[in-house]
């Protein structure tokens, strides 16, 4: 398992120290890609693929951005690739939802959450996540990105080569479309 | 009191500033409904890292190490290209040197060829019966029965007469 480090940075590796970018931003480009996929095996190649890519590429890195965000739009081009080439629509698949919901859920267990907060803690992160299933790519990008990576909304317009008013639509189309399926919306 | 409407709790929800911000702030209602969808898309957060964090990579990390060394060296374009244009300026030039000296001995091919013609025109008697003809014209005429001193009139002739082009 690798563990989580704090992006600040002190801690950001350089790109010629290419082992310690690949363990520092494993984790993150990881749960994003599986996020956005929902297949395991598949994220774990596509993170690969991500970072293989970013080694062949080390020494057209200006550093105008950060590494992380660079990775992230590796990532993201790798997502959409592999979205469109073999065009799955792993959201309208609710078996395999049903897995990775279940997956999902065990973070709840042990946490000092009583078992009828988890169960609703459940049934609201089941929710979401079939939620995101509804969403366009780059609304699902954009809710991931600010939801699940905490990036802020400049930050996601550079990863995705798009406005900020561009990532303000999508994501309030997002965050809405998510509450309605939520249900007890006012 | 007007409350936010469901776009605008929507909004604050995904952070983004309205200018009916001040209201959140001062509204219980309102902001216990912007809090809701928060705390459940912290939820959201907190239950996919804490299942990604807990994945084993090793596996993936070791097929990447094995990808990064099979990966070929990439050589930088600008060594490509640099490349291609010695190849290319070595090899035109030897290609066009190839070339002339083809059309050099197309052309002498052919002057010969046009030679033997007129050589063949020019003669007034059958190649045996040359040295007889040489004895009984003697070496004056000699020269008319040249066929190479004849050559320049023939080829004039014959280029009149359309015959040659």
């Amino acid at each position: 398992m690798i563990s989580v480090q704090m992006d600040s940075p002190e801690t950001r590796p350089k790109i010629s120290d290419f082992d310690a970018v690949v363990r520092q931003y494993w984790p993150r480009i990881f749960r994003f890609v599986l996020a956005s996929i929902r297949d395991r095996d598949a994220a774990e190649t596509l993170t690969q693929d991500c970072f293989l890519r970013a080694y062949q590429a080390r020494h057209r890195f200006r550093g105008t951005a950060s590494v992380s965000t660079w990775l992230m739009q590796i990532a993201i081009n790798l997502v959409r690739d592999h979205a469109r080439s073999r065009r799955i629509r792993f959201w309208q698949r609710v078996k395999d939802m049903a897995v990775d919901c279940a997956s999902l859920n065990e973070g709840l267990a042990g946490h000092g959450i009583s078992p009828e907060a988890q169960a609703v803690a459940k049934e609201q992160i089941d929710a979401v996540w079939r939620a995101t299933s509804g969403l366009s790519e780059r609304q699902r990008t954009v809710f991931l990105l600010r939801f699940v990576e905490d990036l802020d909304l400049l930050e996601i317009a550079t990863v995705m080569g798009v406005s900020e008013g561009a990532v303000k639509v999508h994501l309030f189309r997002a965050v809405h479309t998510v509450r309605e399926r939520m249900g007890g919306m006012r | 009191m007007k409350h936010l409407s469901s776009e605008q709790v929507s909004k604050v929800a995904a952070g983004i500033r309205i200018p009916e911000d001040t209201h959140v702030r001062s509204c219980a209602e309102c902001t216990g409904e912007v809090e809701r969808v928060q705390n459940v898309l912290t939820l959201f957060r907190g239950s996919i890292r804490t299942w990604t964090d807990t994945l084993d990579h090793s596996e993936s990390l070791e097929a990447l190490a094995s990808r990064k060394t099979r990966s070929p060296h990439r050589a930088p374009m600008a060594w490509v290209l640099a490349a291609a244009a010695l190849a290319a300026a070595v090899a035109i030039p030897v290609y066009q040197n190839s070339k002339d000296q083809e059309v050099k001995a197309q052309a002498e091919r052919d002057a010969q060829l046009l030679d033997d013609v007129n050589a063949q025109l020019s003669r007034r008697g059958p190649l045996a019966m040359d040295p007889l003809m040489q004895l009984m014209v003697g070496p004056a005429k000699a020269s008319v029965t040249d066929p190479l001193k004849l050559q320049g009139v023939e080829v004039e002739t014959k280029q009149r007469d359309g015959g040659i082009q």
